[in-house]
C-alpha cells in the first residue's frame, strides 16, 4: 500500500499500514461513537471520531463501504437536506425495526447526531447511548458524562413534536420525576438540554409557560421540596450557528428565569 | 429451769449467721470508700433498689457538690429515688430537686436533646468524632470483627471522615450538623459535593479523603464502601433516637452536670425492649461522661467525685466493648474521683469477660440470690476460707476433729445467702481507699427510707422536670428536617453548570 504524501498525513486515522494498533484503537472509537449516534453522515462520523472533518477521506469511505457490505452498518438516504441527498449510517442494533421510508425519523436521528458531535467536540466526556436510560421513564437522545461529576442529557424535538404533539410538556415533567434516580445511578449532577426546532421566541414562550416563575405550571416547580429543574432550552437554528467547538460555552441556553447562559465556563 | 444460755440469747446482741462477719446498722458505704466502686446484687423484690436509692439520696444530701448520673432501664431506681426525695423535709427536698435533671428516653412528647457534636461539651471536635465512631464500633462488634473490610473500614474510616465533615458544617450560631445527617451526605452525592465545596476547607482530611476516595466512584461501588456504615446509622433513625441526636443544641452537658453537682436521672423504661436503641443511648451518655472525666488531672484536690449508676442494664453490660470499659472504671478512674455503681439481679447478667472484673469492685452489697452458682461464687469471693472450721468434733480424746473443707464452707454460706430475708443483706465495704473493712457486715434490715410521696407526686415531678429541660419532639423533628431542606435549597438556587 502506497502511503499518501499528504500534508495531513498525521491526521489520517485509518491507514492500511502496518500500524495495526492505531487502526484497532480508532476502529474501537468509531464503534463507540456509532453506539451512541443515531443516523450519522460521513461528515458527522469524522467529527465524532477525529474531531474534525475533511472533504474526502477515502480511508473512512472504504471502511464504511466494507461494513455496509458486511451488514455491520445500516444505510439510508436522507433526501432534501442542505447538502442534497446524504448517505447516513447507523448500527443495526440502534435502528432495529426502523422504517427507512420514515424521513421524519431519519431527520430526527440525523439532528440528534449533529447535536452529539457538537457537544463532544466542545468538551471531552464519555457519551452514553439511549439504551442506558431505559427504565427511568424518560430516555434522552444521548448523554455525556464529564470528569467533574456532571452529566448532560440532551433532548431534541423536531418542529412537529414541539408544536403539535405536546410531547414537550410530558418530557419536562417526566425528567423532573426521574432526574434524582438518574443522578443517583450515574453518580453525577445532571443538566438537561432541550433543543427545539422552532423559532427562538417560541422557545422563550414555552420556557415561560412550563418552568418559568409565573408560568401556568410553575406551581409544580415551586420551591420547597419540589423536584429540581436544571433544564435549559435553545432553538436548533441558534445551536447550529454556534461555531464547532463552542456549543457548551456560548450563552445560547435559556434557563427558567428567562435569561441566557452557557452550559459550561470551561 | 431457765438456762443461762437461753437468757443470753434473749439479751445478747444478735450474732451474724456468717463466718468472719459482724453486725452493722446500715448498708451505707463511707464516702471515701465509694471511690473503689460498688456492686449491688440481689434477686427481684429483696429491697435493694430502695436501699440503694436511700443510700444515694443520703450521700447526695451530705455532699451537695457531688454529681450523679443514673441510668435505669426499668424505672425502679428512678421512681424510688424521686419518692424518697419528695418525702424529705421541704428545704432538703427543694435543694435536691433544684439539682435534678430527669431524662426519659423515648418520651412521646418531650425529648432532652443530646447531640453527638457540640462545642459546649468543652472537648475538641476531633475527640467528639472519635467518641461517636467508637460508640458505633462498641455497639456493632460482630460487624467490625466478622466483616473487617465491608463493615470495619466502612465504620471506622468512612465514618470518621464523614463525621469530621459534619462537624465543619456550622450555622451562624455555631451549631453544627449532626450524626443524623451522615446518611444523607453518604447517599446524596450532590449534597456531599455542596458540603465539600463550602465547608471542606475546615475539614481538610475529610475533604481530601472524600474527594479522592469516594465521590468519583460509581454508585454501586460507593454503596459497597459505605454499606456497613449506613447499616449502623440505621439504628439512629428510630423515632426515639433521632430527635435526641439530631437537634443542634444539647439540653444538658456533662461539664455542667459535673461542675454544678447535678443529679441526672435517665429512665429508659420506654425503650428497654429495644435493645439496640437502649444500648446506643446509654453508651452515648457513658462516653460523654467519660470524655468529661478524662479531662481531669489525676488526684486533683479541686475535683469533686462523680457517681455513675447503672441499674440492671443487661443490654449494655453484655456488649464486649462495655466489658472492657466497665473493668477499667474503678481502677483507671479512681484517681479522677469517678465512682461507678452497678446493680444486677444475678451474675449471669455480666458477660464472661466482665465477670472477673466485677469482683475488683471493692464494695459489694449482696441480698438474697436465687441462682446456686451465683451464691457459691459470691461466697467464694466475699468470705475467706477458715481452715479450722470444725465439721464434726472428735468423739474420743484420741481422735481428731473433722474440719470442713472449703467447698463445704462455701456451700453453707451459699445456703445462708439464699435464706436472707427481705431487706437483709451482707456487705463487703471499704472504709476508705486504703482501709478495707476487716469483716463482712451483716445488715439484718436495711435502713428505713421515707417514702410518703404518692405516685402522682412522682409523675408530676417528672413532667415538671421534662418540661423544664426538654424540647417538644415535633418541634425538634421539624428543626432537624429543616436543616437538610435548607441546605438543598441553597444548593439549588444557583444556575446549574457543567463546569466546576
Amino acid at each position: 500500500m502506497v502511503k499518501a504524501s499528504n500534508p495531513h498525513r498525521e491526521k489520517i486515522v485509518f491507514s492500511a499500514s502496518d500500524n495495526r494498533h492505531n487502526d484497532l484503537s480508532t476502529e474501537l472509537r468509531f464503534w463507540e461513537f456509532m453506539d451512541v449516534a443515531h443516523w450519522a453522515s460521513k461528515r458527522q462520523i469524522q467529527i465524532g471520531v477525529r474531531g474534525f472533518e475533511e472533504k474526502r477521506y477515502t480511508t473512512l469511505e472504504r471502511f464504511l463501504n466494507r461494513n455496509e457490505r458486511n451488514k455491520k452498518l445500516r444505510v439510508a438516504w436522507r433526501r432534501h437536506s442542505k447538502y442534497g441527498t446524504v448517505k447516513v449510517y447507523a448500527k443495526p442494533q440502534t435502528t432495529r425495526n426502523f422504517n427507512l421510508e420514515n424521513y421524519e425519523g431519519l431527520y430526527h436521528g440525523y439532528c440528534c447526531t449533529e447535536c452529539l458531535i457538537r457537544f463532544l467536540v466542545s468538551k471531552e466526556g464519555k457519551p452514553y447511548p439511549q439504551r442506558a436510560f431505559r427504565g427511568y421513564g424518560r430516555i434522552p437522545e444521548f448523554a455525556i458524562k464529564y470528569e467533574n461529576g456532571k452529566i448532560l442529557l440532551v433532548e431534541f424535538s423536531t418542529n412537529h413534536d414541539t408544536e403539535y404533539s405536546g410531547k414537550l410538556r410530558g418530557k419536562i415533567f417526566g425528567y423532573a420525576d426521574c432526574l434524582p434516580q438518574i443522578e443517583k445511578d450515574f453518580g453525577a449532577e445532571a443538566i438537561v438540554v432541550f433543543i427545539l426546532e422552532v423559532e427562538r421566541e417560541e422557545v422563550k414562550r414555552k420556557v415561560e409557560r412550563f418552568v418559568g416563575a409565573n408560568g401556568s405550571d410553575a406551581s409544580l416547580f415551586a420551591n420547597g421540596g419540589s423536584p429540581r429543574t436544571p433544564f435549559f432550552f435553545t432553538d436548533y437554528k441558534t445551536f447550529l450557528d454556534v461555531p464547532l467547538g463552542r456549543a457548551l460555552q456560548e450563552p445560547i441556553y435559556i434557563y427558567k428565569d428567562g435569561k441566557e447562559y452557557p452550559l459550561s465556563d470551561d | 429451769m431457765i438456762k443461762f444460755s437461753d437468757l443470753w440469747k434473749l439479751f445478747a446482741p444478735e450474732e451474724p449467721p456468717f463466718p468472719n462477719a459482724r453486725v452493722a446498722e446500715s448498708e451505707d458505704i463511707p464516702a471515701l470508700g465509694k471511690r473503689l466502686g460498688e456492686v449491688w446484687l440481689g434477686r427481684p423484690g429483696v429491697g435493694k433498689t430502695v436501699a440503694l436509692a436511700r443510700c444515694m439520696v443520703d450521700h447526695l444530701i451530705s455532699h451537695p457538690e457531688e454529681a450523679m448520673v443514673s441510668v435505669d432501664a426499668n424505672q425502679n431506681f428512678t421512681d424510688a429515688f424521686m419518692k424518697i426525695v419528695l418525702s424529705l423535709p421541704r428545704e432538703v427536698r427543694d435543694s435536691l430537686i433544684k439539682r435534678m435533671i430527669y431524662d426519659e428516653l423515648g418520651h412521646p412528647e418531650w425529648v432532652l436533646t443530646l447531640p453527638e457534636f457540640h462545642e459546649s461539651y468543652e472537648v475538641p471536635f476531633e475527640k467528639q468524632v472519635q467518641r461517636a465512631s467508637q460508640n458505633l464500633e462498641v455497639i456493632n462488634p460482630e460487624l467490625i470483627a466478622e466483616t473487617p473490610v465491608m463493615g470495619g473500614i466502612s465504620v471506622k474510616q468512612y465514618g470518621r471522615e464523614i463525621f469530621r465533615l459534619i462537624c465543619a458544617i456550622k450555622n451562624e450560631y455555631g451549631g453544627t450538623w449532626q450524626i443524623t445527617e451522615a446518611k444523607q451526605l453518604l447517599t446524596d452525592r450532590k449534597l456531599l459535593a455542596w458540603a465539600l465545596k463550602n465547608y471542606g476547607g475546615h475539614a481538610g482530611s475529610a475533604k481530601w479523603f472524600l474527594e479522592n476516595k469516594y465521590i468519583h466512584l460509581k454508585a454501586d461501588e460507593q454503596d459497597k464502601r459505605v454499606m456497613g456504615l449506613i447499616s449502623v446509622l440505621d439504628d439512629i433513625e428510630a423515632p426515639e433516637i433521632r430527635p435526641r441526636l439530631g437537634y443542634h443544641r444539647p439540653s444538658y452537658t456533662m461539664p455542667d452536670i459535673v461542675n454544678d453537682g447535678r443529679i441526672l436521672l435517665i429512665n429508659g423504661h420506654r425503650v428497654n425492649d429495644q435493645e439496640r436503641t437502649l444500648a446506643y443511648l446509654i453508651i452515648q451518655v457513658k462516653s460523654l461522661l467519660m470524655n468529661e472525666i478524662s479531662k481531669r488531672l489525676p488526684n486533683n484536690p479541686a475535683d469533686q467525685p462523680v457517681t455513675l449508676l447503672l441499674d440492671e442494664v443487661p443490654a449494655i453490660v453484655d456488649l464486649a466493648g462495655m466489658a472492657k470499659e466497665l473493668s477499667r472504671f474503678s481502677t483507671y478512674f479512681r484517681s479522677r474521683l469517678f465512682q461507678p455503681v452497678i446493680v444486677a439481679q444475678e451474675l449471669t447478667q455480666f458477660s464472661k469477660e466482665l465477670r472477673p472484673h466485677i469482683w475488683g469492685y471493692a464494695n459489694v452489697i449482696c441480698f438474697s440470690m436465687l441462682n446456686f452458682d451465683d451464691r457459691v461464687e459470691i461466697a467464694q469471693q466475699l468470705f475467706p476460707y477458715i481452715p479450722n472450721t470444725v465439721k464434726a468434733s472428735a468423739k474420743t480424746a484420741s481422735s481428731q476433729d473433722i474440719y470442713e473443707p472449703d467447698r463445704g464452707q462455701y456451700l453453707q454460706i451459699a445456703n445462708k445467702i439464699l435464706s436472707l430475708k427481705h431487706r437483709e443483706c451482707i456487705v463487703r465495704r471499704q472504709n476508705s481507699e486504703a482501709d478495707p473493712e476487716k469483716h463482712i457486715l451483716w445488715v439484718k434490715r436495711t435502713k428505713d427510707a421515707p417514702m410518703n410521696a404518692s405516685d402522682k407526686e412522682v409523675q408530676d415531678l417528672k413532667d415538671e422536670l421534662l418540661a423544664k429541660y426538654g424540647e417538644r419532639v415535633d418541634e425538634v423533628t421539624a428543626s432537624i428536617n429543616r436543616r437538610i431542606n435548607e441546605a438543598r435549597k441553597i444548593e439549588n438556587t444557583g444556575v446549574p453548570s457543567l463546569s466546576g
